[in-house]
């Protein structure tokens, strides 16, 4: 008796640390169940509308440098994908041996390559990634169900899971046999490098809901979340590996624990500062250009706004933030040997493809693969103008101690270098302000764009400006109102600056803010491109748009009423907008470029609407317009995305063979 | 354990069943093979062998909705495989040589039945347009041609062989 006791017992115990444990790492990861459901949710939607394949040519690069990475070593001797002989836009060549990029969010693909050929040893990958997806919707209706206290919805989610992956089965088709793109190479790291995306896709999202959560509420959280995926281009670069995707997690997070460590004093607020310069370290092995102007932000504003600083925060902020640079540090000196110079801006690096200091030419983005057959010939970007930044690291000779001390002179050097850099992206940038030839096609209206390389694209009309991409963006055109009116209401006139140094949320709104017009003003320069297609240079920003959107007044007061509309006007506006497309797609029988500027126009349309009817929020007050305005907003953005990622840029196979079959019903585009 | 404790472990133990009986290879391969086909075009009309006589001509004609001032329609193409053996595929292509156009479209021949193989359109740039570019939009009239063939490893037949003209105006 007393035996069988203590095994109930110990068995209780068990339980109860394994769901304690279970509790902890969802508070850690997404904060709650609706925070599950918002990652869950961005994978359910990411994965419906992957394509399996390579749709830019820089990524042929990373695949590469992927590949000679699992192999062991960071220079590029394989090169096993390719669109097009030669074609591999940032491959950089330093004393003869080539190396790679982005090796940051390749290393982060490393362990999913090992998973995935592990895994295939034993089962079809068709099938397997048909399982994932049905196991995420398995896993989504679960915990709908039980936060809505709706069984049926489970009951549902369960017989759709189950039945897609068996419509899978007799529809499988093998990826080599389906993909052009991936060249000789192997489909694994293709999957694992786009799974990735997904992944970090996923956090972005999550990362949303968690500082709306915390700043707004929870229902507005989580439309806000699930807006990442649905409602901004990252729905559609979400499962396209370059760095945008990367960038815009890392923003989002830096912003997310920026705010929750504004007011904390004690244990957690450093954890979540440190956490901060942690990522914004890691992210320079991602894309050290835009790492170094997420840092310069988060310094600045870390020390204005910052409850306490001493030596000890001090000392552990930068003992994190150099943990988070490692491996920016550790491949910079195996590569060029110093340790802060990435192989791409050393001075004897060829087919740099980032623009040099001094000679800020319209940068030579890379081509995407629009489904088509591709013109060969179509040779990597120019050689740019190299810095002059003197010092090159000694090689081999002289003592240690001589080697440490050239080392730190030639990354002392190049930080200056860096810095005059960044200040002279920053005035070319600012002096483009009035000059319409430019601020018109990148924030309002796209259209045929005489200066850009249009012939990359082959003359389609692919480039969207800011409203047309991110229709949501013209609510911010509304601040301006918004906020007047706010400060009107609270006569707090006075004490703006009072405001602001107190309140963590504001002080949040501002670093956002800021953030957006760092990354707008030292973009503009290359904006408008070729293959931007929805100015992806500023998608990491975009996310930063509906946080903005979501701590205005009229959003707030619309979408904390119950209930607020959102759901229906949103559903109906997507369904609205996707048949109306296609139906338009099919009677006019348009070409890529036509479909992307048809929707355009209507998101455009959209997005002024958007404008008005927030801005004209302190006169009708009325939150069903707001509400309906702003699913209709998100509808049609949706539409955009999915038929963007599954009929405009059909490049390859689609992830999923169910998708794949239907799209081969619907109307096509020429 | 709760009924949707249940319900999901059905669910993922069915899947996970499945995986494993499937195999590495379940995948279906599709790709070219031997083999070839009895095909006829069924659109446009006048690549059908009725319309052998009549004329192609093309037009560029204004791109929609603010897009490239003008397109080259290249007609879809429709056609039904009457007798098919191993797997082989047909192969559409749409060229002028002096203009830079050159789309082809491929598909494997699955099964008997009709086809639907698009072309993609060809952009022309505005006159003026600085940059290097092949696809000259000069008035005038491009010779060019369509072809329709019928490939695999172990043949290779010509279903439609004509020639066409592009009168580009001012």
């Amino acid at each position: 008796m007393k035996e069988s006791a203590t095994t109930t017992g110990t068995a209780e115990t068990t339980t109860s640390t394994v769901a304690s444990l279970r509790s902890r790492l969802k508070a850690l990861t997404v904060g709650d169940d609706w925070g599950l459901v918002v990652f869950l949710s961005t994978i359910v939607s990411l994965v419906a509308l992957w394509r399996i394949g390579i749709f830019l040519t820089d990524n042929v690069t990373v695949a590469n440098t992927l590949i000679n990475v699992l192999d062991g070593r960071l220079a590029i001797v394989d090169s096993p994908y390719g669109l097009t002989a030669g074609s591999q836009p940032g491959l950089v060549n330093i004393d003869g041996q080539l190396y790679g990029r982005n090796y940051g969010q390749v290393f982060l693909a490393v362990p999913l390559v090992w998973l995935l050929d592990l895994a295939t040893t034993f089962v079809d990958l068709r099938l397997l990634l048909a399982a994932g997806w049905s196991t995420a919707i398995l896993a989504l209706t679960r915990t709908v169900a039980s936060l809505r206290q709706a069984p049926r919805v489970r009951r549902l989610g369960s017989a759709v899971a189950l039945l897609a992956f068996l419509a899978a089965l007799p529809l499988a088709t093998s990826i080599e046999s389906l993909s052009r793109t991936t060249g000789q190479g192997p489909v694994t790291p293709i999957v694992a490098l786009q799974l990735v995306t997904v992944l970090v896709t996923s956090v972005t999202a999550v990362a949303l809901y968690r500082l709306v959560d915390w700043t707004s509420g929870r229902r507005i959280a989580v439309a806000s979340g699930l807006a990442v995926p649905l409602a901004t281009p990252l729905g559609f670069w979400g499962t396209i590996p370059k760095r945008h995707a990367f960038v815009a997690a890392t923003f989002l997070v830096v912003c997310y624990w920026f705010a929750r460590s504004r007011r904390g004093t004690g244990r957690a607020g450093l954890r979540y500062r440190a956490a901060a310069y942690g990522v914004a370290g890691f992210l320079a092995s991602v894309h050290p250009f835009e790492a170094v102007f997420l840092l310069a932000m988060l310094v600045g504003f870390d020390a204005l706004t910052a409850p306490s600083t001493d030596r000890r925060a001090i000392g552990v902020l930068l003992a994190v933030f150099l943990v988070g640079l490692s491996p920016f540090v550790l491949t910079n000196l195996a590569i060029t040997g110093n340790p802060v110079e990435p192989p791409n801006i050393h001075p004897d690096a060829q087919h740099g493809d980032l623009p040099m200091a001094g000679d800020l030419n319209l940068d030579r983005p890379d081509r995407p693969n629009l489904g088509r057959e591709v013109n060969p010939g179509e040779g990597s970007s120019d050689d740019d103008s190299q810095p002059t930044n003197g010092e090159s690291p000694a090689t081999g000779g002289g003592s240690p101690i001589d080697a440490l001390v050239s080392t730190l002179a030639g990354a002392y050097a190049s930080l200056l270098w860096v810095g005059s850099t960044m200040m002279a992206y920053v005035e070319a940038g600012l002096a483009q302000f009035g000059n319409l030839d430019r601020l018109v096609p990148v924030f309002v209206r796209s259209g045929w764009i005489p200066d850009i390389q249009s012939h990359v694209n082959e003359f389609e009309t692919i480039d969207m400006a800011l409203l047309e991409a991110l229709p949501i963006a013209g609510g911010i055109i509304a601040l301006p109102a918004i906020g007047l009116d706010r400060l009107r209401q609270s006569r707090q006139w006075r004490d703006i600056v009072g405001a602001v140094r107190h309140s963590p949320t504001l002080q949040t709104e501002v670093f956002a803010g800021s953030l957006i017009v760092t990354f707008f003003v030292v973009y503009l320069p290359l904006m408008p491109n070729n293959s931007l297609i929805t100015l992806r240079y500023v998608v990491p920003v975009m996310p930063l748009f509906v946080f903005l959107l979501a701590r205005m007044t009229p959003v707030q007061e619309a979408l904390t009423a119950r209930p607020s509309g959102l759901a229906k006007t949103y559903l109906g506006a997507a369904a609205v907008g996707l048949s109306c497309s296609l139906f338009v797609l099919a009677s006019l029988d348009l070409a890529v470029g036509e479909a992307v500027q048809f929707h355009a126009l209507l998101n455009l349309g959209t997005a002024l609407v958007l404008a008005a009817v927030l801005s004209s929020w302190p006169v009708h007050r009325r939150r069903w317009i707001v509400s309906g305005m702003l699913g209709t907003t998100a509808g049609v953005t949706t539409a955009f995305i999915v038929l963007a990622s599954i009929l405009y840029f059909p490049y390859d196979t689609a992830a999923l063979d169910l998708v794949r079959v239907m799209t081969e019903v619907l109307p096509h585009v020429n | 354990m709760t009924e949707s404790d249940a319900e999901a472990l059905v669910v993922g133990l069915s899947m996970l069943l499945m995986l494993a009986l499937a195999g590495p290879n379940w995948g279906q391969t599709r790709s070219l093979g031997d083999g070839s086909a009895d095909v006829r075009v069924v659109a446009p009309a006048e690549l059908t062998p009725e319309g052998a006589d009549q004329e192609l001509t093309f037009s560029p004609s204004p791109g929609r909705f603010g897009a490239a001032p003008r397109y080259l329609r290249t007609p879809d193409l429709r056609v039904n495989v009457t007798q098919l053996s191993g797997r082989p595929r047909i192969v559409y292509l749409f060229v002028v040589p002096r203009l830079g156009i050159e789309e082809r479209t491929k598909k494997l021949i699955d099964g008997t039945g009709h086809i639907h193989l698009p072309a993609e359109d060809a952009a022309f740039p505005p006159s003026g347009y600085p940059y290097n570019t092949s696809r000259r939009p000069d008035p005038g009239t491009y010779e060019g041609r369509i072809l329709v063939r019928v490939q695999s490893f172990t043949s290779d037949s010509i279903v439609v062989n004509r020639s066409i003209r592009v009168e580009v105006g001012a």
